[in-house]
């Protein structure tokens, strides 16, 4: 598995450790205009960003070799056009900042012994070090090439947020939710006294209770079509799977706190929206 | 070396926050509002809606007609499948008028039908209950109907309505008839009527001579064509002298929806044209004038435009015009031998059904009047003809020589036999008992 390394990067310690007496190199200090400190702070960046490039293709080295992986959140295909052939691809430097992310860090619950229910630790932001951190990026970008503005590479199914630009990949991300899905529509059936033209424009939201057994607990309609008729179905589809398959498939480790013991949102529509 | 070292060690610290960022594209949770991981389940599959209707627990023999003719109401709407009632395992007994879902789960019933129909001194009560399984507590539907014993059919026919405008918003049609006219002999034809599911079959006419065309008069009266006098003269049942008597042939009513008029087509000037009357024939207004042949009107469902038969064009083709018999335009365009036209009831679904001779068979066709779509309705079973409208839209009566007339959906599903033997110009009436 490729936790290994990772997990020890993101332990919950504040990401720009000061040594002591760095408190006295103030960013005005620097001698900007010296080309041996601005060569040695440009390589030994290039150097990082190479390993770092490395590194994450190692990872996906790894993934390929190791057994599939359910994962549960799509990679979304980013919003584009299909690259020319003839052309490379842009340069593209990503500004991040270093505040504290509000998503669910998944990689703590990966260590096997890790409590399932911790909650993610609170770092705290330090604006001082973003705006430092900000101003290194904006420098080094004086040394990239300037270029006319270029779409973004991705597929025209994409959206903007999205991070991967192949659309194979993209769909490898939700094995474990197309499986869901899957296990509900193959119960779902919607009685033809609901004319077709009606269905097209029904949609309906559940939210169903999932124990740590994987049993299916309370089945809520949490936003109605507006078709009683229509809803019924739903619920009538998570009761059939409740009574002839039972407990929802196995998810994957790094899942199970997402999943067991919470509660999942359906929602069904006749048409892919 | 010193002054070197603030930039490597925040390029460095940059390098270790980043890392996991890039190493784990794919470790955010989908989030919405509510929190939690979100589903997208789509294209449910299309099936009947399953329903079952157990027996009647009482004595009565008159309760197993009624459910005999729900039952059978349900199958033909074409929306339900009644389940088998030998693969019940319920106790019904213990039941009574309630219903454990469970063991009606387990047979595949979405919904459950409970009776009770019991005499009430001549008449017949009628107390229906529908539960839905998927829906604990209480019936969903409730209703108790009387009939006199005679009419015991009716109160399943209105339960069936019932059951249709709960689950559609729109009541049946069950207890609705059809009139029409059947070779009874070499020679002679006669004018029937039948409830649309086959009950009841009545001969209107008897008078040994030919007796065709017939059409719903408002009240339920019937207008049709007899060669009893010797020439083509219109008829009304109840009253013995003829409305029209016009030289040439009087024939082919279609009272207009509002009731208060009726197109028919007179040839007393050689070829038939389609005038508009009063419902007494008194009054005659000619809509069209012109050498071919124009006959069969049908009135669309507002009552502001007419569709007819004429061959003005070569061959007999569908047209529509205004009720005042301008704007005439044609409407098919393919196939050489268009007739009989019906247009659907529903005004949102601007249809007109039609015969089409194709080879040497005949079919059901619609077309619609938005695009010109032509749509078969029916094929290679037999010669198909004669298109009638329930009052809803919601089926076509026709004749077909598989052996009498069926029933279908618009777009040529579910066909189902109702009534056995030959039939020609079938009508459906517009009256429903209520639900």
């Amino acid at each position: 598995m490729d936790e290994a390394a990772p997990i020890p990067l993101s332990a919950p310690e504040p990401p720009v450790s000061r040594p002591p007496g760095a408190r006295a190199v103030h960013d005005s200090d620097v001698l900007w205009g010296r080309a041996f400190g601005a060569t040695v702070t440009f390589t030994v960046h290039a150097v990082l960003l190479a390993a770092l490039v490395a590194s994450r293709g190692g990872c996906s080295g790894q993934d390929a070799s190791s057994p599939p992986r359910n994962v549960i959140a799509a990679q979304l295909v980013r919003l584009g056009r299909p690259p020319d052939p003839r052309r490379l691809p842009n340069r593209h430097v990503p500004l991040r900042s270093t505040a504290p992310r509000t998503e669910v860090a998944l990689s703590k619950s990966l260590r096997p012994d890790a409590p399932a229910a911790e909650a993610p630790q609170k770092r705290p932001v330090d604006a001082v070090d973003d705006a430092k951190l900000r101003r290194v990026f904006e420098r080094a970008r004086a040394f990239a090439e300037p270029g006319d503005p270029q779409p973004m590479e991705g597929s025209p199914e994409g959206v903007p947020e999205g991070t991967v630009t192949d659309p194979t990949l993209a769909r490898a991300g939700d094995l474990y939710a197309t499986q869901l899905a899957q296990a509900f529509r193959d119960k779902w059936t919607a009685p033809t006294v609901i004319a077709e033209a009606d269905l097209a424009s029904l949609a309906c939201t559940l939210r169903i209770a999932v124990g740590g057994d994987r049993r299916i607990g309370s089945v809520r309609v949490a936003q109605s079509s507006g078709n009683r008729l229509y809803d019924d179905t739903a619920v009538e589809a998570v009761e059939r799977f409740r009574r002839e398959t039972g407990p929802i498939p196995e998810p994957p480790a790094e899942l199970r706190r997402l999943i067991l013991g919470q509660e999942l949102t359906l929602r069904f529509s006749p048409v892919d929206r | 070396m010193r002054r070197a070292t603030a930039p490597l060690l925040i390029t460095l610290a940059l390098a270790v926050a980043m890392l996991p960022l890039v190493a784990r594209p794919q470790a955010t949770a989908p989030a919405n509002s509510g929190g939690g991981v979100v589903i997208d389940v789509t294209q449910p599959g299309r099936d009947l809606y399953r329903i079952a209707v157990p027996p009647d627990q009482g004595p009565a023999a008159t309760a197993r007609t009624v459910l005999d003719v729900l039952s059978n109401d349900l199958d033909l709407s074409g929306f339900f499948r009644v389940l088998d009632p030998r693969s019940f395992f319920a106790n019904l007994a213990a039941e009574g008028m309630g219903i454990d879902p469970a063991p009606w789960t387990a047979v595949g019933a979405q919904a459950v039908v409970k009776a009770r129909i019991e005499p009430l001194g001549g008449q017949v009560r009628a107390e229906f209950r529908l539960y839905e399984t998927i829906r604990p507590g209480g019936a969903s539907l409730q209703q108790t109907y009387t009939a006199e014993a005679a009419d015991a059919r009716t109160l399943g026919h209105r339960f069936a309505n019932a059951l249709i405008r709960y689950f559609t918003g729109t009541a049946g049609v069950f207890g609705s008839r059809l009139v029409f006219a059947r070779r009874t002999s070499p020679g002679h034809k006669d004018v029937f009527t039948a409830d649309f599911d086959g009950n009841g079959v009545a001969r209107i006419t008897n008078n040994g001579s030919i007796n065709l065309l017939p059409a719903w008069a408002p009240g339920g009266g019937i207008y049709y064509t007899s060669f009893v006098s010797g020439q083509a003269y219109l008829y009304r049942t109840g009253r013995s002298r003829p409305i029209l008597s016009r030289p040439g042939l009087n024939m082919g009513v279609a009272v207009s929806p509002r009731g208060n008029s009726m197109a028919v087509s007179l040839s007393e000037e050689g070829n038939p044209d389609i005038y508009l009357s009063d419902l007494d024939g008194i009054t005659l207004h000619r809509l069209t004038n012109n050498p071919a042949i124009d006959i069969s009107p049908a009135w669309s469902p507002d009552g502001s435009q007419l569709a007819f038969v004429s061959d003005r064009q070569g061959s007999p083709q569908i047209f529509v015009m205004n009720a005042d018999g301008s704007g005439v335009r044609r409407v098919t365009f393919r196939g050489s031998y268009n007739q009989t036209p019906a247009w659907c009831p529903r005004a949102e679904t601007p249809l007109i059904a039609f015969t089409a001779r194709d080879g040497n068979t005949f079919d059901v066709f619609t077309v619609d009047l938005r695009n010109g779509q032509l749509t078969r309705l029916t094929q290679g079973q037999g010669r198909n003809s004669d298109p009638a409208w329930s009052p809803d839209g919601r089926l076509i009566a026709f004749y077909s020589s598989r052996g009498g007339i069926y029933l279908m959906n618009p777009d040529g599903t579910h066909q189902v036999k109702v009534i056995n033997g030959h039939a020609e110009s079938i009508r459906w009436s517009a009256i429903v008992p209520p639900p």
